[in-house]
């Protein structure tokens, strides 16, 4: 094994006895003082093997008490929980703007700065042999075990992964394409903390000077030519705990204050923007048809599932409503079914339940509770062998996340000959079943990622940038108006007015019913407070108020609709 | 209706329903054509019927497991209240009935598995000790008078016992009375009393004693979920009509017997006189699952090594469900034959030779694209190759040749596995593991008697003292004789040979051992002079001191006998022709389908969409580019940011990307840029990466960590 640097080499006989008890010293040593004697090559790659066998007895005990599953870690190409998965990691503020500005520099220089970065930080941190040692491996850093220049934290990904390229060759390639992202992702982070690197940082202006991660970051590159998996464990675990609690303790600010008032359009109505998307146009369009066809391969094999009794699951990114309806459309269309947009902000599983006994079993009549109702459909369905298909696109859905709706579907999907397909989108959408309810449903899980946009699954979704047309709030709005008494409608506007008049002041709770009561009274409105009670009432069931008790126990009213809508709304009554 | 109809954008409904003419979805009518290949028809016969074998196998197995325990627990109930009787009501029994008897059925960690258990039980409750019998489950009874009126309607519903004039009757009962107890005591009497008399006329000759008084069995499926006053009041009421309705209780309890001691306090777990029964624990139905389905020649299908381990490990590490195992066999069966274009010979040995004469050309050539069959084909002595390759008739009876020998290696390979398992399970430290399904998953893998663990298990077993071989003989000998197949009929008989030797391990040969051990000892003790000579001398003494005694002989005798037995039937099936036929290895496709991680796959897609789109070249693996979809670059610059997201700087960050050349007033970009990142945001909002906050104003909050 020669070296690649211009050092020299000193090659001298060691007896086998003597290289023993030179790493066990060698190792004691290290883990007191990170310091290592100076080895000849042919020593230290001796060293290796018996680290590792040192290293894998350990293992081996480790492995008695509990072995780890094998066949359930992931596959190639996936993500393992840890990277799934994780605490929060501390971000400074700025880091997004400077990330994207990033994507305008070329990419050559940062690439080639952060490849600089790397052997120059470990020279200033860590002592002669694993500098050598790292050089040496340097070369070879694109196999499995890249030693002493890694940090810490990938290290142990890549003991983690090494054992898994066992069944896996693939995964290697995957190996050593991660360690590079990780590299690039620490490396402009380890310029910050060491402030004694004499080259120039890739520095951001914003970068907060010393926060306390920096000497968490420095005390983490010595600690990675200490070799025990349990030390670095300790090390890590005490890393994390660190990062935590600096988290914690810097709070929630920092951010900076900008405001989305700066814009000229601060927020867009929902007509602009869809027509502005509508002008939008595709892209990928045909990668994305691709995918499209692909999945539809999967078609005939759904049915064939379904047939077996199993029923399908879509999961992955972008919209599945169109290959559930081009599914539905080819292969259903002679087949009783129903579809269910999940997604619909007022879904409920009456709605779902009256859907079969109605429009498909063609019962009339009216059922104690929802589980009866799915009593009724198993009995009915018992009674002769049909097929009928549930579509439920986003069985994630906020309306059916509840448990009571899962358990109805769960039952349904119990009946014999009903078949469900659905999609879910949401990331912690697995969380909706409960083991019982996950065997009820008997899932055949299909990844089909689309990537087309959640044009209608979102459409009802408020968006926060998304100004609140108020269309519908003021619609309704007005309906309900129009079904009051004339002195109602008066109290109502008088409220509403009020509430304009003072919609500048910050503090606003409401107005005061005391208040309230003297103005209908000088208008004739009420001629009691009982009135005005009971009249407030009727506002309150109709969601059109909302009271508050302020500090001294008096209630305050205000209407939870936003200004403009109100203004709106003030003008249409006038007018009429 | 109209089928066309947009389902998508309606503001008023979320359901739609259509009605289709066909009734029913015929499995055949998506096979036929194209995507699977040509014999997907046959494959299909094959499967559906070994499928119905395994399922009534298993169905079998499920009857079978939890019989002892219930019967055991049928007798107690039928027991319990055999000397119930409503006619000396008001004299001597008050004292007889204080408690109430009570089983405890003790089930082991909730599973889906449970349910259909329970099913099981309440109708052979049903069927065998009366037909009076109520389940309560905890989400039932959130108060007493749920549970009760739960108990009650499922006893006097009950319409087994009725004729039918008396339907009438038990209409009005349920209406009109009170939900009591008493309501319950007034039905039952007025039932039991009045029909006495006119059947004990009737059934004299029938002698059905047993159902004089049937008692009304109350099983409480979840007890530990169960509010605890509630199911303390139930009892105490239950307990006070004892006297006058034969109660009796199942609960059914996950943890353990102590649970009803942390549930009930000491005045009312006093009322009760409990029975335990313990259920069997789900790993060991897996076993005899395994046992009966798996580890069997019966069923030509086999999972590989990675399928069986994934799918055990999920029963271990995840659920503890046999029922999702099965499903996940079943998965993998079906997947079998789908994809595996030639798994219709995989079939019973009687079947083979029809089939393989009806395959065409085309067939035999897939099967001469194996690689295993390729490995076969070298593997012979070049003549037989070419017509192997070349000539069909040949070629075809070399394939029912492989065939066989694959169903006689199963015919031998349990067998043998069983008896390298009696050996090595008790060992220390289970070099080769406990199970059975252990040693099987590492003969799956790869031939054993290559591995470390087995080596060393050889070992351990040199090492074994003279009872202990004699007992693991003595089982081996019993587990190879019971399945034994013609091919290894032998076995036995050599194992007991070696039994016998064992017996005549007599003094004669020992003795000659000793002779010959003390005579070298003279030899070697006289005149020593140098010291050093005399250690060497000592070092050769031990040496030959080493020498086996008898029984140590025969042991290596057994041990070597044993390894050779296992270096020719364990050979690991990878190994073996035509293994792809029979066994189904295809892990990940498992994996995807029923141990699906929805979310990274998201998490990767938004990530690496070139992953999926290849147009974008992101070779930078870290970086953005403004060819991603919108909804990728929106994630990305959320990574880098805290627990809070200012929307401000989120929007120029974006339009940054996106344009990456033009300069760009920040106060007033590109309207269509700013509708693009908000429909990207409210995308990730409904992916649930962020969700608004009132924190702080036109921010949002994080809602994971990590990622990449």
């Amino acid at each position: 094994m020669a070296s690649p640097t211009k050092k020299r080499v000193y090659v001298s006989f060691v007896d086998d006895d003597e290289v023993v008890q030179h790493v066990i010293d060698g190792v004691k040593a290290s883990r007191r003082k990170n310091k290592l004697a100076p080895f000849s090559s042919r020593c230290s790659s001796k060293k290796k093997d018996l680290e590792e066998m040192v290293e894998g007895s350990t293992d081996e005990e480790d492995e008695h008490i509990c072995r780890a599953s094998l066949a359930l870690a992931v596959e190639e190409g996936g993500l393992s929980g840890g990277d799934v998965y994780q605490f929060r990691t501390p971000k400074k503020a700025g880091q997004m703007v400077e990330k994207a500005s990033e994507t305008r520099t070329p990419k050559s220089i940062l690439k080639t700065k952060d490849d600089e970065n790397t052997p120059q930080k470990s020279v200033s941190f860590i002592p002669s042999k694993v500098d050598a040692n790292s050089l040496q491996n340097r070369p070879q850093r694109s196999s499995r075990k890249p030693e002493a220049t890694t940090p810490y934290r990938l290290r142990k990904r890549h003991i983690i992964e090494s054992d898994d390229s066992d069944d896996s060759n693939d995964s290697s390639d995957e190996d050593s394409d991660d360690s590079e992202v990780q590299e690039n992702r620490t490396a402009p982070c380890a310029p910050n903390s060491t402030s004694s690197t004499p080259k120039s940082t890739p520095s951001t202006p914003k970068s907060t000077p010393s926060t306390p991660r920096s000497t968490s970051c420095t005390s983490k590159v010595p600690s990675s030519s200490a070799k025990s998996g349990k030390r670095q464990e300790e090390l890590d675990m005490s890393n994390t705990l660190q990062d935590y609690f600096d988290l914690q303790s810097s709070g929630a600010g920092s951010t900076s204050d900008h405001t989305l008032a700066k814009l000229n359009i601060p927020r867009m109505d929902k007509e602009t923007l869809n027509k502005m998307l509508s002008s939008v146009p595709e892209r990928h369009i045909e990668e994305c048809a691709a995918l499209f066809r692909e999945h539809r391969m999967l078609f005939r094999k759904w049915m064939l599932h379904m047939c077996h009794g199993f029923n399908i699951l879509l999961y992955g990114l972008g919209s599945k409503r169109n290959l559930l309806e081009d599914f539905q459309r080819s292969y259903l269309k002679d087949f009783s079914r129903l579809v269910i947009n999940g997604y619909f902000p007022s879904l409920t599983t009456k709605h779902i339940l009256n859907g079969i006994t109605e429009d498909i079993l063609q019962h009339e009549g009216s059922f104690k509770s929802p589980l009866d109702q799915c009593e009724f459909i198993r009995k009915e369905f018992e009674k002769e062998q049909r097929d009928f298909y549930l579509i439920i696109h986003n069985i994630d859905g906020s309306m059916l996340r509840n448990e009571k709706a899962q358990n109805i579907l769960s039952l349904l999907s119990l009946v014999p000959g009903i078949h469900i397909l659905a999609s879910v989108d949401h990331i912690n959408s697995s969380l909706v079943w409960d083991q019982t309810k996950c065997s009820h449903f008997n899932w055949l899980w299909f990844n089909v990622t689309t990537f087309s946009s959640y044009t209608e699954e979102t459409s009802y979704e408020n968006s926060i940038l998304v100004q609140q047309s108020g269309a519908l709030a003021l619609s309704s709005l007005t309906h309900v108006i129009k079904s009051l008494t004339p002195n109602a409608r008066g109290i109502f506007l008088l409220l509403a007015k009020y509430q304009l008049e003072n919609q500048d002041i910050s503090t606003y709770i409401g107005m005061s019913f005391h208040d309230l009561y003297q103005r209908c009274r000088e208008a004739f409105l009420v001629n009691s407070d009982l009135t005005l009670k009971a009249q407030l009432t009727e506002f309150r069931d109709h969601k059109l108020i909302r009271s508050k008790k302020s500090f001294d126990g008096g209630e305050h009213l205000l209407i939870p609709i936003d200004a403009t809508t109100l203004t709106e709304f003030i003008d249409h009554s006038d007018d009429t | 209706m109209n089928v066309e109809m947009d389902t998508a954008g309606s503001v008023s409904k979320g359901c739609f329903a259509f009605k289709g003419k066909k009734k029913v979805a015929k499995l055949e009518d998506y096979l036929s054509d194209g995507e699977f290949g040509q014999s997907v028809v046959k494959r299909h016969q094959v499967w559906q019927k070994m499928w119905t074998e395994i399922d009534t196998q298993i169905q079998i197995l499920q009857a079978d497991l939890n019989s002892k325990i219930f019967n055991d627990l049928l007798t107690f109930a039928a027991g319990s209240c055999s000397t119930f009787t409503l006619d000396n009501l008001e004299t001597s029994n008050k004292s007889m009935y204080k408690e109430i008897p009570t089983a405890a059925l003790i089930t082991g960690v909730n599973t889906p598995d449970h349910q259909l258990m329970f099913a099981t039980l309440i109708s052979l409750l049903k069927e065998r000790v009366s037909p009076l019998v109520a389940i309560l489950r905890s989400k039932d009874c959130q108060n007493v008078k749920n549970t009760i009126s739960k108990t009650l309607s499922q006893i006097v519903d009950n319409s087994q016992l009725l004729d039918d004039e008396e339907e009438e009757e038990k209409e009005l009962t349920q209406k009109n009375l009170p939900v009591t107890l008493s309501t319950l005591v007034q039905w039952y009497k007025h039932k039991f009393r009045s029909q006495l008399s006119p059947r004990k006329r009737k059934s004299t000759g029938e002698g059905d004693v047993r159902h004089k008084y049937p008692p009304v069995v109350v099983v409480l499926e979840d007890f530990e979920s169960f509010l605890p006053h509630v199911i303390q009041d139930f009892i105490t009421i239950a307990s006070s009509y004892l006297n006058q309705l034969p109660i009796v209780f199942v609960f059914g309890i996950a943890t353990a017997i102590s649970a009803v001691h942390r549930l009930l306090p000491n005045a009312v777990s006093s009322l009760l006189c409990m029975e335990k029964f313990q259920a069997p624990p789900s790993s060991e139905y897996l076993t005899m699952l395994i046992n009966q389905i798996i580890m069997t020649p019966k069923y030509p299908f086999k999972l590989g090594a990675r399928v069986f381990q994934l799918l055990l490990d999920i029963f271990l590490y995840h659920d503890f469900s046999v029922l999702n195992f099965v499903k996940g066999f079943r998965f993998s069966l079906m997947d079998h034959y789908l994809n595996m274009s030639l798994s219709h010979l995989c079939c019973s040995t009687e079947e083979v030779h029809k089939k393989v004469k009806v395959m065409d050309a085309e067939e035999v050539e897939t099967i001469r694209q194996l690689p295993s069959f390729m490995r076969f084909v070298e593997e012979n002595p070049a003549s037989h190759q070419s017509k192997l390759l070349l000539d069909e008739k040949f070629a075809k009876e070399a394939i029912v040749d492989l065939l066989k020998r694959m169903h006689s290696y199963h015919m031998n390979l349990f067998p043998v596995l069983r008896c390298l398992h009696k050996l090595v399970c008790k060992l220390p430290k289970h070099p080769l593991g406990k199970q059975q399904r252990e040693v099987y998953s590492l003969v799956l893998e790869s031939n054993i008697f290559e591995t470390e663990a087995y080596k060393q298990s050889m070992e351990l077993l040199r090492m074994l003292a003279k009872d202990e071989l004699e007992e693991m003989l003595k089982q081996t000998i019993e587990v190879l004789t019971e399945d034994a197949t013609e091919a290894i009929r032998y076995l036995p008989i050599n194992l007991s040979q070696f039994m016998n030797r064992f017996n005549t391990l007599d003094d004669p040969m020992e003795e000659e051992e000793r002779e010959e051990v003390e005579g070298s000892s003279l030899k070697v003790i006289p005149k020593q002079k140098n010291i050093h000579e005399l250690r060497q001398r000592l070092k050769e003494m031990e040496k030959k001191k080493k020498k086996l005694s008898p029984y140590e002989k025969l042991r290596s005798e057994i041990i070597d006998y044993y390894d050779s037995v296992f270096r020719k039937y364990l050979v690991c099936p990878k190994n073996l022709p035509l293994h792809e036929i029979f066994y189904y290895d295809s892990s990940s496709t498992v994996k995807k389908h029923l141990n699906a991680s929805p979310r990274s796959a998201t998490q990767i897609a938004l990530s690496n969409p070139h992953h999926h789109l290849q147009s974008i070249n992101c070779d930078e693996d870290e970086n953005m580019s403004s060819a991603m979809p919108d909804v990728c670059i929106v994630y990305k610059l959320h990574l880098e940011c805290g627990q809070f997201i200012n929307l401000y700087d989120w929007l120029q960050a974006f339009v940054t990307v996106v344009s990456p050349d033009a300069e760009f007033d920040p106060k007033n970009p590109d309207k269509v840029l700013h509708a693009r990142f908000i429909r990207a945001v409210s995308e990730l909002q409904f992916l649930g990466f962020i969700k608004p906050t009132k924190r702080k104003t036109d921010h949002v909050v994080r809602l994971t960590w990590g990622g990449c």
